[in-house]
């Protein structure tokens, strides 16, 4: 049984002048525990696709079903309680809050979810920032941080609530290839500790060709 | 609410010039919307020596005409003669205290034995009239029923005026001159504020029925009604104000016994009147008081008061928030409801608008309390017109800044709240 199931999904871009069809006619199947890599040129979807399977987008046309839930019809309120529960992100500018110290912003998808406690938000991020080796860091604000050590801790914000996918959109884009591969061996190492699974977008053929599948994209359709 | 002052501090050091004119603007607008505020207060709460003002009742005007059938046109309308005030207000039901005073103060020349001759504020009251307004003894005593019914000379002082006529307060037994007749001063008081229109003064000079000074004659009819007389009416807990009123329009009909013979009937106008109606609805003695006009007029003054600022204080906001639509999509994302994107923005900015509100009521009540010259047009006559301090720092106020705060900040932040809460996630995330 699988974890995300795509059927059928269109994405069209209206602006007054021009319509893009971003996807067209996606279907893709993600099994739990799977990492799985899009490749493809600039502007060919990925980012779409990725937006769509996160919930902050809607299909134009076509089914989004994520761990056994059909999508589509949820509200807004459904759909950010559903993200909160089940879905981590990772963007390629890390997108930490800069007037948040590390721990607040690690905290953020805790603080959406009913039910915890101060005390349990704080132990929380506190044990997610010791496995990624960040404690040292915690009341440091993202200014004070480096490339590498924001994006750990924008993975760290993405698995402190457990989530059952982690979406990333090039998440090594804007580093060096040094704090890249350390970043691909944490995801590396979620996917095989927490069967985490795990949908990233890459540029780069040798992180691609170390994940479980590669889903080649040209031109808004599945090409391999 | 940590995180909100977390995020205040850093908007402080990331847009000092948004953030600053947003905290100066938002004490600024409350200070002035508390000075305003406190002025209209100063009339209606209690505050010495009108501490009673919640059970004070005024009866201050009587107006008079000829009737239908009459020949003559008279029409005519002032203050009470004590007879009048008498047949009015003296032995209501649900009344404590009764007293009959002179409504106002009048400049009067004093001497005492310092021998420099100056003018005092000064009214005339009987002996219930301490009972009634509250007037701490610093030496002496208050007027007795003897003294008041008998018209003995004697005066009570206020502290500094003593001062000025003795050279210290501890001056009972003294003689004051006053208007060139001698009175024995029997008690010295603390000074007052002038504010206290009703129960205010430097000079207490004692008065009674056989007091001619209480009385204009005939100006109108041979039948007494007009005079410089307030009769001031403690009434007893929990008794309705109405019921007092309902008292006194039937005793509207003694007095129109009284003019009969001259064809002439009195015009009754809803007496006696409240502090609110004092302070903000009289229209002149030949009118019934209306305070809703005064009441709407007031809110549309605050209502501006609050909408001016409010708009600046949006499109302030507004430009803080463009700085964080990335953040607002991040926080959607990871699971933030529109809804409490909209409450949390509305309570981080409540944050700013109490902070600001505390340092603009600061101010007001600093303002307030030692700049007598705001009240100025209220009392020609009153020399010491700063409030009592309890007039204008007290928990009504309080309540009321407070209340402000959080109507500005709905006002000016729910349009940018709003506005944040429905970007698109992935357009948010991706803007710069
Ligand atoms: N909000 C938008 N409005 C209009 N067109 C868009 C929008 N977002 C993306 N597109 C278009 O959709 C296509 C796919 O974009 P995207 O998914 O970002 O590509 P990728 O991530 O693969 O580079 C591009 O042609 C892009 O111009
Ligand atoms: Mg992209």
């Amino acid at each position: 049984m699988s974890i995300i199931t795509l059927s059928g999904i269109n994405k069209v871009y209206r602006t007054k002048e021009i319509e893009t069809t971003a996807l067209e006619n996606i279907n893709l199947d993600v099994n739990p525990g799977e990492f799985l890599s899009i490749m493809g040129p600039s502007g060919c979807g990925k980012s779409t696709l990725l937006n769509i399977i996160g919930l902050l987008d809607k299909p134009t046309a076509g089914s989004v079903t994520l761990l056994d839930r059909n999508c589509n019809n949820l509200s807004d309120s459904e759909l950010s309680h559903f993200r909160n529960k089940n879905i981590g992100f990772v963007f390629q500018s890390f997108h930490l809050i800069p007037s948040l110290n590390v721990a607040a912003n690690v905290e953020l998808p805790l603080v959406y979810r009913s039910g915890l406690s101060a005390k349990e938000r704080r132990e929380r991020v506190e044990k997610v920032l010791e496995r990624l080796e960040m404690s040292h860091r915690i009341k440091h604000l993202p200014a004070q941080l480096s490339g590498g050590q924001c994006q750990r801790v924008a993975i760290a914000r993405a698995i402190v609530g457990n989530p059952s996918i982690v979406l990333a959109d090039e998440p090594t884009g804007n580093l060096d290839s040094k704090m890249g591969a350390e970043v691909m061996s944490l995801l590396h190492r979620l996917n095989k500790e927490d069967g985490t699974t795990i949908v990233m977008v890459t540029h780069n053929e040798a992180q691609a060709r170390e994940t479980d599948r590669i889903v080649r994209f040209f031109d808004g359709r599945i090409i391999g | 609410m940590k995180q909100k002052l977390i995020q205040l501090l850093y908007d402080l050091r990331h847009q000092p010039i948004i953030a600053w004119v947003t905290l100066i603007a938002t004490a600024m607008s409350i200070f002035l919307i508390m000075v305003v505020v406190m002025m209209q207060r100063v009339q209606v709460v209690p505050f010495s020596p009108e501490s009673c003002r919640d059970r004070l009742l005024l009866g201050i005007y009587i107006h008079a005409k000829s009737t239908e059938k009459s020949h003559n046109n008279n029409d005519g309308s002032a203050g009470l003669s004590y007879s009048a005030a008498r047949t009015l207000y003296e032995d209501l039901d649900g009344v404590e205290h009764t007293s009959f005073i002179t409504a106002s103060t009048e400049k009067i020349d004093v001497r005492g034995t310092s021998g420099e001759t100056f003018a005092l504020n000064s009214r005339r009251v009987d002996s219930e009239f301490f009972m009634i307004f509250d007037h701490p003894l610093i030496a002496g005593r208050y007027f007795t029923a003897d003294e008041s019914a008998s018209a003995i000379p004697v005066v009570i002082m206020a502290e500094t005026a003593a001062r000025k006529a003795f050279g210290t307060t501890d001056c009972i037994g003294e003689t004051l001159s006053v208007d060139h007749f001698n009175y024995n001063v029997v008690g010295v008081v603390k000074d007052n504020s002038a504010l206290a229109k009703t129960g205010s003064g430097e000079l207490f000079i004692v008065t009674g029925p056989d007091d001619p000074h209480m009385d204009w004659g005939n100006s109108m009819n041979d039948v007494n009604i007009f005079g410089p007389v307030a009769a001031a009416l403690l009434v007893k807990e929990g008794v309705d104000f109405q019921s007092i009123r309902d008292q006194v329009k039937a005793r509207y009909a003694i007095i129109d016994t009284q003019l009969a013979p001259e064809e002439q009937e009195t015009v009754y106008h809803e007496a006696p009147y409240d502090q609110e109606t004092i302070a903000t609805g009289l229209r002149g003695s030949n009118n019934t008081p209306d305070s809703s006009s005064g009441r709407i007029m007031r809110y549309c003054i605050y209502a501006i008061l609050l909408i001016v600022p409010a708009i600046n204080l949006s499109s302030m906001l507004h430009s803080r928030m463009r700085r964080r639509v990335s953040e607002i999509g991040v926080r959607r994302a990871y699971g933030c409801t529109r809804m409490r994107i909209i409450t949390d923005i509305i309570a981080e900015n409540f944050i700013i608008t109490l902070i600001g509100g505390v340092i603009g009521l600061t101010l007001g009540i600093i303002f307030a309390s030692t700049y007598s010259g705001l009240y100025e047009d209220m009392n020609s006559y009153g020399t010491n017109i700063t409030p009592a301090m309890s007039a204008v720092l007290n928990w009504g106020t309080v309540f009321i800044a407070v209340g402000v705060c959080f109507i500005l900040n709905l006002i000016s932040a729910a349009i940018p709240a709003w506005q944040a809460s429905r970007v698109n996630p992935v357009e948010a995330i991706n803007a710069k």
